[in-house]
């Protein structure tokens, strides 16, 4: 990976231009974010890690990973367990090329195998990101996990650069994902960015089960996998918990029960995906 | 350069039907599980030392943020 610095370095020059007028994410809001502007996600022209450490809870493939985790989102999920850090771009530390580039030693010392970005959501921060990147001799594998809600513009920027993508596959349709997330789109942007990422590098595809959106959403998205992206590798996550405004949706008050968790990895091998659980 | 201090923290949920899930394991974590007999931590940390690039299953729910 040491040979795509420069490769990196011409990407964050051009990245620059989001800062001007953001088209990262499909907001596409068009704000000058290095005068200070903000969009939906809030974020200015500095990226913050509030938190990086190795970790050992992620898919096989991946550990031990080194996750830094950037505030700043660019989406409103009800049900998110990180919403002080993720919805407030303020949190954290900058990110500066001396910052990660010590960090990066930190972690492969600690036995880390790739470097992980993630958030709240790393892609609001691309041009910040490959400006820490490019500063580093010794550059790890790097994985992306992400909401998948990025332009064009903005993968374009990663290709090359991304080895493995990490996408959150939440909603299995448009309206729920409107209703509890305020996204527009969803479905379509999403499919989209992952039929591209397949193309650029190795792609995990993660879906939290929700209580209550077994029909409306998983099966949906088990069924796009199937026709789509059968060979991408599926993370079932039965993890879920009612935090932030979860409470406020009568069926994500609750959680996912041991049967039902069963009954959707049965769904996953029956369609013949690459599940993982 | 060491992590942040707020980076040290692993959060661990237990549902009320045992199930344990955790957000930002550590290897100190697997092997504090491992050691009392979580019997899932043991054999995640048996895969990882055997061969850390295969793709057995993971059995420790992790939530995502």
């Amino acid at each position: 990976m040491d040979t795509i610095a420069p490769t990196i370095r011409d990407r964050a020059t051009i990245a620059l231009r989001h800062y001007e007028s953001c088209r990262l994410c499909e907001h596409r809001c068009d704000v000058r974010r290095s005068g200070g502007e903000r969009g939906i996600c809030k974020a200015d022209a500095t990226a913050r890690v509030y938190r990086h450490r190795v970790e050992y809870g992620e898919e096989l493939q991946l550990v031990p990973s080194h996750l830094f985790y950037l505030s700043g989102c660019d989406l409103r999920c009800a049900f998110c367990i990180a919403e002080a850090n993720a919805f407030d771009p303020s949190r954290g530390r900058e990110l500066t090329r001396e910052l990660f580039r010590d960090a990066v030693e930190w972690g492969r010392s600690q036995g880390a195998r790739n470097v992980q970005w993630v958030g709240g959501e790393p892609t609001i921060h691309i041009p910040a990101i490959l400006n820490a990147m490019s500063g580093c001799e010794r550059l790890p594998p790097i994985v992306w996990k992400s909401d998948f809600y990025g332009t064009p513009g903005a993968f374009a920027l990663l290709d090359g650069i991304v080895e493995t993508y990490v996408a959150d596959f939440k909603f299995g349709n448009d309206a729920c994902a409107l209703r509890i997330a305020s996204v527009k789109n969803y479905v379509e942007v999403v499919t989209r960015n992952l039929r591209t990422a397949i193309g650029q590098g190795s792609l995990i595809v993660r879906h939290l089960l929700l209580p209550g959106h077994f029909d409306c959403c998983y099966r949906p998205i088990v069924r796009w996998m199937q026709e789509h992206l059968p060979e991408a590798t599926f993370s079932l996550r039965d993890g879920y918990l009612p935090k932030w405004r979860a409470p406020h949706f009568v069926e994500l008050a609750g959680r996912i029960s041991r049967e039902t968790a069963e009954r959707a990895a049965d769904v996953a091998r029956l369609a013949g995906l690459n599940l993982v659980i | 350069m060491e992590a942040f201090p707020e980076s040290d923290v692993t959060d661990i949920e237990i549902a009320p039907d045992g199930r344990l899930f955790i957000f930002g394991a550590s290897r100190e974590v697997l092997e504090l599980l491992a050691g009392i007999g979580f019997g899932q931590a043991h054999r995640r940390l048996g895969t990882l030392q055997a061969d850390t690039t295969c793709k057995e299953q993971p059995t420790i729910a992790v939530q995502q943020e």
